[in-house]
């Protein structure tokens, strides 16, 4: 009798779970779905659409053997329409591929430098409120158009979308663009304490691909010149517009300011010998530190950049890995940063009044309420604060090599 | 009642602590940020303490009439007819957190995890869970609570330590937020967040460890404050305050955002499955309170066969909001003052009538 009361229990929970656990309305089949690799956005000719642009990758490429990308030809297509909103185009998008757009994957989103100028604000809720995006979605601006772009094909990557979240990861060796996750650039665009950067992507004429194997290209395809993708430095918005772009070295400047950069090989002339040229590793000594005092309605900033430098190479003579000269060096180094940051600030001063650095931050920290810091506007008082910067730059280590060769 | 089994000390304060802790996977971090701005967490830090004056109330009348929950007490006070008021407002807002709360953790499993699924088929789903763990009663619900309590734990510490890798700091400037009054105003009505501690003026003498009543409230109510304190915090130091009241669900947003590297991305469908636990647990012991409330009130001897009745009628309250954002704001913003009413009101009440009436044992003596 209990048997069968037991066995009856059994099977109600077995088809209960057989009508509940299946998940009937949500079930994606993996070969059904056309995964996004990345995606970008542009405005349309007439201003009012926009131009989507979609990276979607090929399976069977991507998953196939250890032969190398670029011999089986692409492992990503690349399909653009014009729509008025970013999902509808994926809707166009399915009238022409048979599979579902999904972004389950997607891992990078590239604005035209078009849509960028004309304002991202039209756009930004498209980003947040559907659920498949994440906020770790890497941003880009494209200064190229986007289709061009994404059609590039890496040359060590067998994924495209893998090649974007690489390069920008790699700024922490060069500092020389910005890595903006979707994240970070709402914060920054809701806070009014700092204005938006993205770092800008764009072609270049390739300089590497020929001398690996010329031979073959020229003879498949004469004419045609090979293209690289390239960061070209960071997009500078005031709202949600882009106003201007810094080029590769600002952009490791502004990281000193905002405290990203990690570390860069740089060059410099010879203090001591016009002739000759220093090559050093500057890396973050330690955080800059900003401090702020405002009197009589002014705001004056003292920045404190601290930078330690490594020798690479030494072309003249002289022997900088003396005491004396080390300091000397380090002074001399520290002067030329200065003087770059110093220039920067007065570009983002005086041409685009727009705050990348962050100095607002410090400017809310003494405020006691959220009413205060709103009626006081920040924007407008930025381009009148007075900022004094401070560098100091600490010779550390000098490589292996003591004193530089000498012919005797 | 007598069927009932008893709880033990550490069991029952986990439940009390998931109780009260649950909500900060649902839309509670974004209401307080939007009503305490960047002072939110001292806005949760105010609304604790005056749950902590509500609580030794509480404390209070249970150390008078020892071995009574509150809907007993109540009755012994003011007699039958004025008690059974007492006791269904008692009922009312059990059910209805119960009905609502259950309305939005459906909303956020079909928001996280199952789009394209009716909300109908995962309120049945889960309603089936509800009425299985009320029939087995509260102990097994403790139990349970017990025994995911370490983990839920230890998931809540992954979630922050990897969000901490992206906080910052300086967002929680400006300090005092909205202002001191705003503040102070705002935080009598939020003291509703900590409202769920009524559950142990149910289980209270169910405890094994009647004595240790009073540590077991205090325990669990600073352990919650610090929770959701904490969490709320998290939300401000990740998202800035001004993006944060914008969000839905800012705690599952922030277990997308956790990311160790590339080699593991995209990890919240593993919180996704402890979320369902916290919700199990959290429905499950508030439809036991509104399920042995109603049965209280209104002296029905076993409280089992009310169980489907009452679970048929949480679900259509859960279905009474027209939409996702009606069901948050009603819970967070129209309802909080009741709730806060019922949550300090009526323990405030009852001692007061039982200073008067004199009744109970003299908690002096």
């Amino acid at each position: 009798m209990k048997q069968k009361k037991n066995i009856s229990r059994i099977t109600f929970i077995i088809l209960i779970n057989l009508v509940i656990l299946t998940g009937c309305w949500d079930r994606r089949e993996l070969d059904n779905l056309a995964l996004v690799q990345a995606l970008g956005f542009e405005l349309a000719p007439d201003s009012r659409h926009v131009l989507v642009s979609a990276m979607i990758a090929i399976p069977s490429q991507l998953a196939g053997g250890q032969s190398g990308g670029g011999a089986n030809g692409p492992n990503v297509i690349v399909v653009t329409k014009e729509a008025p909103s970013i999902y509808e185009g994926f809707n166009l998008i399915n009238t022409s591929l048979n599979r579902e757009i999904t972004l389950l994957q997607n891992q990078v989103i590239i604005f035209g430098e078009k849509l960028a100028k004309h304002g991202i604000q039209d756009w930004l809720d498209h980003l947040l409120r559907y659920r498949e995006m994440r906020r770790t979605l890497l941003i880009f601006v494209s200064k190229d158009p986007i289709s061009e772009i994404m059609t590039v094909n890496p040359k060590l990557e067998k994924s495209p979308a893998e090649y974007y979240t690489d390069l920008s990861r790699l700024s922490i060796k060069h500092g020389m663009s910005p890595e903006i996750i979707l994240n970070q650039l709402i914060n920054t665009y809701e806070s009014s304490v700092q204005e938006i950067i993205l770092p800008i992507i764009g072609l270049k004429a390739s300089t590497t691909a020929k001398s690996v194997s010329s031979d073959e290209k020229s003879q498949d395809k004469p004419e045609k010149i090979e293209k690289e993708i390239s960061t070209m430095g960071t997009a500078i918005f005031k709202e949600d517009r882009m106003v201007g772009y810094i080029d590769n070295y600002e952009t490791q400047t502004l990281l000193m300011i905002t405290n990203q950069f990690r570390e860069a090989m740089l060059t410099t002339k010879d203090p001591l010998n016009k002739n000759g040229k220093i090559s050093f590793r500057l890396s973050a000594g330690g955080p800059t530190k900003i401090r702020y005092h405002s009197q009589g309605g002014k705001n004056f900033f003292t920045v404190t950049v601290n930078q330690e430098a490594d020798l690479i190479s030494i072309q003249s003579k002289i022997d900088y890995t003396k005491p004396n000269y080390e300091d000397k060096l380090g002074k001399y180094i520290a002067a030329q940063i200065k003087q770059r940051i110093e220039k920067l600030i007065a570009k983002a001063q005086q041409d685009y009044q727009a705050d990348i650095f962050g100095f607002g931050i410090k400017v809310r920290n003494t405020m006691l309420t959220t009413n205060e810091w709103q009626r006081y506007n920040w924007r407008k008082y930025f381009p009148n604060a007075i900022i004094k910067v401070k560098v100091n730059v600490s010779i550390r280590r000098v490589g292996v090599q003591l004193r530089p060769p000498d012919p005797s | 009642m007598n069927n009932d089994g008893k709880l033990g000390y550490r069991e029952s304060l986990s439940l009390l602590i998931i109780i009260m802790t649950g909500k900060i996977f649902l839309s509670f971090p974004r209401d307080m940020v939007l009503l305490g701005q960047t002072a939110s967490w001292l806005l949760v830090i105010l609304a604790g303490l005056i749950s902590l004056i509500a609580f030794l109330l509480l404390n209070n009348l249970l150390q008078r009439f020892p071995n009574k929950n509150i809907l007993q007490i109540s009755s012994e006070i003011f007699g039958r007819s004025i008690g059974t008021i007492i006791n269904c407002s008692l009922f009312l807002f059990f059910i209805i957190i119960t009905g609502l709360f259950f309305r939005q953790f459906t909303e956020s499993f079909i928001l996280s995890i199952l789009p394209h699924t009716p909300i109908s088929v995962i309120s049945l789903s889960f309603i089936i869970i509800l009425i299985y763990s009320c029939y087995l009663g509260i102990e097994a619900i403790s139990r349970l609570a017990q025994f995911y309590g370490p983990y839920v734990l230890l998931a809540l510490i992954i979630i922050f330590g990897f969000s901490l890798t992206t906080a910052n700091f300086q967002q929680l400037a400006p300090v005092l937020g909205p202002g001191i009054v705003p503040l102070l105003k705002e935080s009598l009505p939020q003291s509703s967040i900590f409202s769920e501690l009524l559950l142990l003026g149910i289980i209270a003498p169910l405890v094994r460890e009647q004595n240790k009543l009073f540590k077991l409230g205090l325990n669990s109510l600073i352990i919650a404050i610090f929770i959701n304190t904490l969490f709320t915090t998290l939300v401000i130091l990740v998202y800035n305050y001004e993006s944060a009241n914008k969000l839905l669900f800012p705690v599952f947003q922030l277990a997308r955002l956790v990311a160790i590297e590339r080699f593991a991305q995209r990890t919240e469908a593993f919180f996704v499955f402890l979320w369902f636990f916290i919700a199990g647990l959290n429905l499950s012991s508030l439809f036991y309170s509104t399920v042995t409330s109603f049965a209280q009130t209104f002296r029905i001897k076993n409280y089992r066969p009310l169980i489907i009745p009452l679970g048929l009628l949480v679900y259509t309250i859960s279905l009474i909001p027209n939409n996702m954002t009606q069901s948050v704001e009603l819970n967070s913003f129209e309802m909080d003052n009741y709730y806060a009413i019922i949550f300090f009101g009526i323990p405030l009440l009852l001692w007061i009538g039982a200073l008067i009436r004199r009744k109970g044992i003299r908690s002096k003596s």
